[in-house]
């Protein structure tokens, strides 16, 4: 296609072209640039409605949710947040994508952080409530639930009942012998050696520890356990 | 016969190609590839899921509006450039002159499906981007069907355009709107939640299945085996007889 040159185009237009163009760039560069969570989080919209409108595209929404929610907070002080309504949103996401392990992450690892015991407890027994249904992918959320719940919140009771989640369901699912040993040395630590003792014991009778070298390190701590029993009786 | 069928399949291929569709394929893999950058740049974990997730739903979805424009456009002109009347005015019928549109409008369509799932090679096993890839060949073939049905019946650009955007959307939510239409509460006025559900089942019956067709879980998760593509090559299989049946229906009924 054959082009008129420049000069072609009216004196007036080739000086209001650039003139306009300079008024638009002058006025983005006095606009406010976007600020992330400035305004409060609302309540999700449930999974299904929100399946509704994405044209079946489940796994990118709740992936680009996640983002958003994400970058949304990521300016804002965690201590402002609604942790009840970001519960929602992280509800909302891992419905729309069950297997996705991001919302459970941010849950353990990122909104734990705050110095609040009680929002890191609702993000905890979040992930509690959710590991059952799929232990196999969760189960690494969860132990690092029971370390938060021992080491952050020194809750130890609360950290034993999450590392015996993880023990009663793992004969199932392919969940490594370390996460499922967890409870025994945190009830070593709750000071309860016979519990400890006892649960080394039925872990080694129900054939679960196949590897020799593992299982005679549980042995020996069986063997010690014993004896610190025997000390406590004795003493 | 079938050789001026080719004739018209290779001029209408042709035609698309010198304006510049490969350009605005082109443009679109730069894009999305940037796009899927930037994403990994946010991601802490799953970074590569967010990337291919990201990938499959950008291509595709820029896939069909490349091909709903380039066959809405493409066959407005040729009835506002009377250029359908050229060609019906020789020895050709209308179901051939129809063929040939859909075969050239086809080849575009696993042009452009082979061109900007080159990106997805790299990110998710070669196997699920097969069937992926196969699956998008079949949903674009089906957009080609519909686009052509809808221009040929409405023959305006906008209203074909907005037709075909219309159908597509319905037809991938179908499955989750009936899903909601089920769990709506039953009122004290109870007829109305049941019939928006059986009315929601109707529209379903008419639409293509196109939930089962491209999943994006098949590239993040690696879940497509074989069985995944028996009811994508089914649907494919009626329905675009049924969308070329309708257009040749409309086209006969046309008076020029």
């Amino acid at each position: 296609m054959q082009q008129r040159p420049w000069r072609q185009v009216p004196a007036w237009l080739r000086w209001t072209l650039p003139l306009l163009l300079l008024a638009q760039l002058t006025w983005h560069g006095l606009a406010s640039s976007p600020a992330a969570g400035s305004a409060p989080l609302a309540s999700a919209p449930p999974a299904a409605g929100l399946r509704a409108v994405d044209l079946g595209e489940h796994t990118a929404l709740s992936k680009l949710l996640m983002l958003w929610l994400q970058a949304r907070d990521g300016n804002a002080a965690w201590g402002a947040l609604d942790y009840g309504r970001l519960l929602t949103w992280l509800q909302t996401i891992l419905d729309l994508d069950p297997r996705a392990q991001y919302s459970l992450m941010a849950a353990a690892r990122i909104y734990t952080f705050v110095p609040d015991s009680s929002r890191q407890r609702l993000m905890l027994d979040w992930i509690y409530q959710e590991f059952p249904r799929d232990p196999a992918r969760r189960w690494p959320w969860m132990v690092h639930a029971a370390i938060v719940a021992k080491h952050r919140l020194g809750d130890l009771p609360l950290a034993l009942k999450y590392s015996q989640t993880i023990s009663d369901i793992s004969g199932k699912w392919a969940i490594p012998g370390w996460a499922r040993q967890m409870h025994i040395f945190l009830l070593q630590d709750a000071g309860d050696n016979a519990g400890a003792a006892v649960a080394l014991r039925a872990l080694l009778e129900s054939g679960t520890v196949s590897n020799p070298v593992e299982k005679r390190f549980l042995e020996d701590e069986l063997g010690k356990m014993r004896e610190r029993n025997t000390g406590d009786a004795g003493s | 016969m079938a050789e001026k069928i080719h004739a018209i399949a290779w001029y209408t291929l042709l035609e698309n190609l010198r304006s510049r569709t490969l350009y605005g394929v082109a443009l679109l893999l730069l894009l999305a590839l940037c796009g899927a950058q930037f994403l990994s740049a946010l991601a802490i974990i799953e970074t590569r899921e967010f990337q291919t997730a990201f990938l499959g739903v950008l291509l595709r979805g820029s896939a069909v509006v490349l091909l709903s424009l380039a066959v809405v456009t493409g066959m407005a002109r040729e009835l506002t450039e009377k250029r359908l009347e050229l060609v019906l005015a020789c020895a050709l019928g209308r179901g051939h002159y129809l063929a040939g549109k859909f075969l050239g409008y086809g080849w575009l369509a696993l042009l452009v499906a082979g061109l900007l799932a080159l990106p997805l090679w790299f990110y998710a096993p070669s196997l699920q981007v097969s069937i992926w890839l196969l699956s998008l060949c079949c949903e674009l073939l089906l957009v080609v069907g519909l686009a052509l049905v809808c221009v040929l019946s409405l023959g305006h650009t906008v209203m074909a355009m907005l037709a075909v955007f219309a159908c597509y959307v319905l037809a991938r939510s179908m499955h989750a709107l009936q899903l909601l239409g089920q769990a709506l509460p039953a009122d004290g006025d109870a007829a109305s939640p049941a019939l928006l559900s059986s009315l929601l089942d109707l529209i379903a019956f008419f639409l293509p299945g196109l939930d089962y067709f491209a999943v994006t879980d098949w590239l993040v998760y690696h879940t497509a085996g074989a069985a995944s593509l028996t009811p994508v090559l089914l649907q494919t299989l009626i329905y675009i007889p049924l969308l070329a049946a309708a257009a040749l229906f409309d086209l006969h009924r046309r008076n020029f």
